[in-house]
């Protein structure tokens, strides 16, 4: 029934992350202190609240799963772990690149926001070792478990992360400052965040339907087995 | 409400007798506290540290230490039950996963403090540092990590003994989410190795109270789901 959909909501996405591009290199202007490269502070923050909704993603389908059973939730939590991992993976390196130009350094340990991200990283990284090595029986119920544990552990460890000595934070806070000053900055931000949201749902949804597929696929596999 | 804790008291005796059939925790634990701090003294003494620069290390090496040799050491824990179908003989007589969660989460909590006070004996010693002073408030932190420790190990270990790769999948799966407990532990340890107390108003307790709460109610609503079946 969705699937008809689709081909819609990837050209509504495309669309938006197509206006978000054309913000971010065309309309806002250059930042003083910095240049082009903050540019990359649009793809950085966008992608991190995507990462932050896989994440919540995870945990209700985590949650959903154990409750129902239903296997088309382990499925798309196990997509919404996929994707949150790639969009993780991209946050981190987006957050680098910045970092290199701004401290001349491509990582620092005294950053409490970067080490949360790479904390975050790792959870993800664990959830997919754990799908990819687990017990075959029993994949759907421990990934999920872990889901739960590693979702819910994330405002913890963000929460744990902030409570470190005031004078260790480097990482701009450009948000609660009020730091957009042009209007054009806020425009690009809104749309890129947006663009970002989309294309992860898109992803999730793509990864979703190829776990429906390889589901069925091994199914009608498992019957062919039988009838031999 | 007696019922359910003179249930909980039996599996706790029947886990402490498990290990003290099996001592494979209590081996373990103390292999790797030895083997660790001795890897950690020959490397501190190679990189020719001064006194103050080790003192500020010590609590960074000392937790470093401690999550690694605990969660390498529980890799086995529930290997017993799962391979005699122990967990299922127990469900079906009617004690609940919660109980049994908790049985073992006291078990191995008392094992992980005393881990915990081996390994502080040993990294003072193999590092030349004087802690007889804090040693008191330094146990009461280790007691509180290890009971955190504890309350998430026991639910992942159960997840990590089934898959392809065994227990070598738990650190993997621990580590990440035991952060905030690292992070606990190394902040206390700092104000107590360097001032001799817990800095006034120090938030790190508070958080630990917290996700030790938290893995202690994933642990009792999500164990018997990773046991069963």
């Amino acid at each position: 029934m969705l699937s008809k959909f689709f081909p819609f909501a990837s050209l509504a996405t495309l669309l938006v992350v197509g206006v978000a591009q054309y913000f971010i290199f065309m309309v806002v202007p250059n930042e003083q202190v910095m240049g082009a490269v903050q540019r990359v502070f649009y793809f950085h923050v966008a992608t991190a609240f995507a990462c932050y909704a896989a994440f919540f993603a995870v945990f209700v389908a985590s949650i959903s799963y154990l409750t129902t059973r239903n296997k088309c939730h382990d499925i798309f939590g196990v997509a919404a772990g996929e994707v949150g991992f790639v969009f993780c993976t991209i946050v981190l390196i987006t957050g680098m690149i910045w970092g290199h130009s701004a401290w001349n350094t491509w990582f620092r340990w005294e950053e409490p926001r970067l080490v949360t991200f790479l904390v975050l990283w790792l959870i993800f990284l664990s959830f997919t070792v754990l799908r990819n090595f687990g017990d075959p029986a029993k994949t759907a119920v421990h990934g999920s478990i872990l889901g739960i544990i590693g979702a819910a552990s994330v405002p913890l460890v963000y929460a744990s992360i902030k409570l470190l000595p005031q004078s260790a934070r480097l990482h701009p806070e450009v948000i609660e400052h009020g730091g957009l000053k042009d209007p054009s900055y806020w425009q690009a931000f809104g749309i890129s965040v947006g663009g970002m949201l989309c294309l992860c749902a898109l992803l999730i949804w793509v990864r979703y339907r190829i776990g429906i597929a390889d589901d069925r696929a091994r199914a009608i596999n498992l019957q062919g087995d039988e009838y031999v | 409400m007696m019922k359910w804790l003179s249930t909980l008291c039996l599996l706790v005796q029947k886990e402490w007798r498990l290990e003290w059939r099996s001592k494979e925790l209590f081996t373990l634990l103390v292999c790797n506290s030895i083997l660790f701090a001795v890897l950690v003294g020959a490397g501190v003494s190679s990189a020719v540290l001064d006194a103050t620069t080790t003192q500020k290390l010590f609590a960074m090496l000392l937790w470093i230490v401690f999550m690694l040799s605990s969660t390498t050491a529980v890799t086995r824990f529930n290997e017993q039950e799962l391979e005699g179908r122990g967990f299922e003989g127990l469900l079906l007589s009617g004690v609940t996963g919660a109980q049994m969660y908790l049985a073992k989460v006291v078990i191995m909590t008392l094992f992980f403090a005393l881990s915990f006070l081996l390994l502080v004996t040993l990294l003072s010693l193999s590092l030349d540092r004087n802690i007889s002073g804090i040693i008191g408030n330094l146990f009461l932190v280790g007691f509180g990590a290890s009971s955190a420790l504890a309350a998430l190990l026991v639910l992942l270990a159960a997840v990590a003994s089934t898959s392809k790769l065994k227990g070598i999948l738990l650190p993997i799966i621990a580590l990440p989410v035991l952060f905030p407990v690292f992070l606990c532990g190394m902040e206390m340890t700092t104000d107590l190795v360097l001032d001799g107390a817990l800095r006034e108003g120090s938030p790190w307790p508070l958080v630990l109270v917290c996700a030790e709460t938290m893995y202690l109610v994933a642990g009792i609503n999500l164990f018997e789901l990773a046991v069963r079946e």
